[in-house]
């Protein structure tokens, strides 16, 4: 007998999933995505979360593993019935992007 | 819709491009050219204190000639073949064509380098003339794989343009070191010290300069963070030096003694020194400010590259001493320049490899690594101090003629080698037992 669905409100799993995003670092720079500005735009639609994101530059070594590991980590919220996530291009990245606290981690400021 | 491996998705406001990425070739691909050049490496540091009598001595010396292409076929050459197999598909977005074929590259290359080298060393001219036509077969397989899959780069990086010159000048220098070998058998005509000079410079700065340049474009942009810098003295660049190659080794050929080859000798130090300057500027616009280990090992790469370039101004003026000079203007160029740079790059490539292939599946899921805790930093520093150490003594035994020097600081700089090859050894050791319980795991589900 497959497990009852949980249902969680939409808004709810914004916020859940903004958080989730929080633990996925780039593991060269050491900086999760949602500080260094790559996270775009998160929407949720009954469980199912869509992610438009970016990578710091086309040629990114990471551009195979990011989008992948975005997906595992929302995808460990409970509610999250599917999620997808779209790497685009524009607007390219630029470093003013990132929060204050990845610009004092990478010693910008 | 899907257009060429790109999903085209038209939203609300806008219409955004997503490149689906599945790009990276399967890490033994790069990984076995990788590790065989720094096998090379490991030889190349031995040999320099086991040679210091004939290095102080000449360059026109067999086990001079077989150290020098351990240097730059086994170790120097390998290593570039193995970054650019993973960077071609990663940093540009091209697709390697016929990847079996590849495979394939990897043995006629290794079969033909691990005889050439010590064929050169026993004076054994057959052995040259045998292993050299493989060793040229497997250069110009992997020139010509690479060039006919240019048509599918997506991202015309600076990077892309010096490679493919680089790659031109590939084909060049091993036609010209084909012929040679061939000849040193069959004794069909002499060879002189300027026509070797010629094939000198086409590999050391034609192939060997502008694929470490516009690597270093690319990889310090990426990991510095490195953005806005304009691309002009970068373009600029790419066309004095190819310019002076050209130029210096039309002039080695046909008119060696005239003075063209001192303009073009003094163009291409010119040109090293925008370089330079072109990188210090790229590194003011980081927004990563501490500086790492990989770019004190690009510091003294690219000082090193000045050095080469002062001493080759000082050979064309005849400014030399002797002939114990033009052995260390190689050294200064090939454990100089290129050696820092790519044991530098290595402390990036090498553990990108292993964390893509042993923790990218976990990402997201668990905690895992960064990149740099894969590294033994201090490890990684302390091969660095030996290195650099070992490499000044080195530098300084050969102008000064002194083979005692050379022999002790030689010593010095195989000890940062080996501290080195340690370092990567925790690196790789993980990564082909985890493919290897991985390809067993296969097997058994089959």
């Amino acid at each position: 007998m497959s497990e009852p669905r949980l249902k969680l409100p939409d808004d709810l799993l914004v916020s859940e999933a903004w958080q989730q995003l929080e633990c996925v670092y780039d593991p060269e720079l050491g900086v999760n995505l949602v500080d260094l500005g790559l996270v775009y735009r998160l929407d949720v639609r009954g469980g199912e979360v869509q992610v438009e994101m970016t990578l710091t530059t086309p040629g990114c070594p990471m551009s195979d593993s990011m989008p992948d590991a975005v997906e595992r980590a929302l995808l460990t919220i409970p509610g999250v019935s599917r999620a997808s996530v779209d790497v685009v291009w524009e607007p390219r990245w630029v470093p003013e992007m990132m929060s204050e606290r990845a610009r004092r981690e990478l010693g910008w400021m | 819709m899907i257009v060429n491996n790109r999903t085209i998705v038209r939203t609300e406001d806008r219409t955004v491009t997503t490149i689906k990425p599945r790009r990276s070739p399967e890490p033994d691909l790069p990984g076995r050219y990788l590790v065989t050049g720094l096998l090379g490496f490991i030889l190349f540091a031995i040999g320099v204190p086991l040679l210091a009598p004939e290095l102080v001595r000449t360059n026109d010396d067999p086990g001079v000639f077989a150290l020098t292409h351990l240097a730059v076929l086994g170790w120097i050459t390998m290593t570039m073949f193995g970054a650019l197999y993973q960077l071609f598909p990663v940093a540009l977005g091209g697709t390697v064509r016929s990847p079996r074929l590849v495979r394939w590259n990897y043995w006629l290359l290794a079969a033909g380098i691990a005889g050439f080298v010590p064929s050169f060393y026993w004076g054994w001219t057959a052995g040259v003339a045998i292993f050299g036509s493989l060793t040229v077969g497997g250069v110009l397989h992997f020139a010509f794989q690479l060039l006919r899959s240019y048509p599918s780069v997506r991202d015309w990086h600076p990077m892309a343009y010096y490679v493919l010159a680089a790659l031109l000048w590939l084909v060049a220098t091993i036609g010209f070191g084909f012929v040679y070998a061939l000849n040193w058998h069959f004794a069909w005509f002499s060879v002189t010290d300027s026509m070797l000079a010629a094939h000198v410079q086409m590999g050391l700065a034609g192939w060997l300069g502008l694929t470490l340049m516009g690597v270093s474009y690319k990889l310090t942009e990426l990991f510095a963070l490195a953005h806005g810098h304009g691309r002009a003295l970068t373009f600029v660049n790419l066309g004095l030096w190819n310019v002076a190659v050209l130029g210096l080794t039309l002039s080695w050929l046909f008119e060696p003694r005239g003075w063209l080859a001192t303009v073009f000798a003094g163009l291409l130090a010119m040109a090293a020194l925008l370089h330079v300057i072109d990188i210090a500027l790229l590194l003011r616009t980081r927004r990563r400010r501490k500086l790492t280990v990989e770019q004190w090992h690009s510091f003294v790469s690219l000082a090193s590259l000045l050095t080469a370039a002062s001493l080759g101004l000082l050979l064309v003026l005849g400014h030399a001493p002797g002939r114990n000079w033009v052995v260390a203007y190689g050294y200064a160029a090939l454990a100089g320049w290129f050696g820092f740079a790519i044991v530098g790059k290595s402390y990036k490539i090498l553990p990108f490899l292993s964390w893509l292939h042993r923790f990218s599946g976990l990402a997201g899921r668990q905690p895992v690594p960064l990149l740099s805790e894969l590294v033994d930093q201090r490890l990684a520093w302390s091969s660095f101090g030996l290195l650099v150490a070992g490499f000044a003594g080195v530098l300084a035994g050969l102008l000064l003629g002194d083979a005692a020097v050379v022999r002790a600081a030689g010593a010095i700089y195989a000890g940062g080698a080996l501290l080195f090859a340690l370092n990567v050894a925790r690196l790789v050791l993980p990564l082909a037992l985890s493919r290897r319980s991985q390809l067993v795991s296969q097997e058994i589900t089959a």
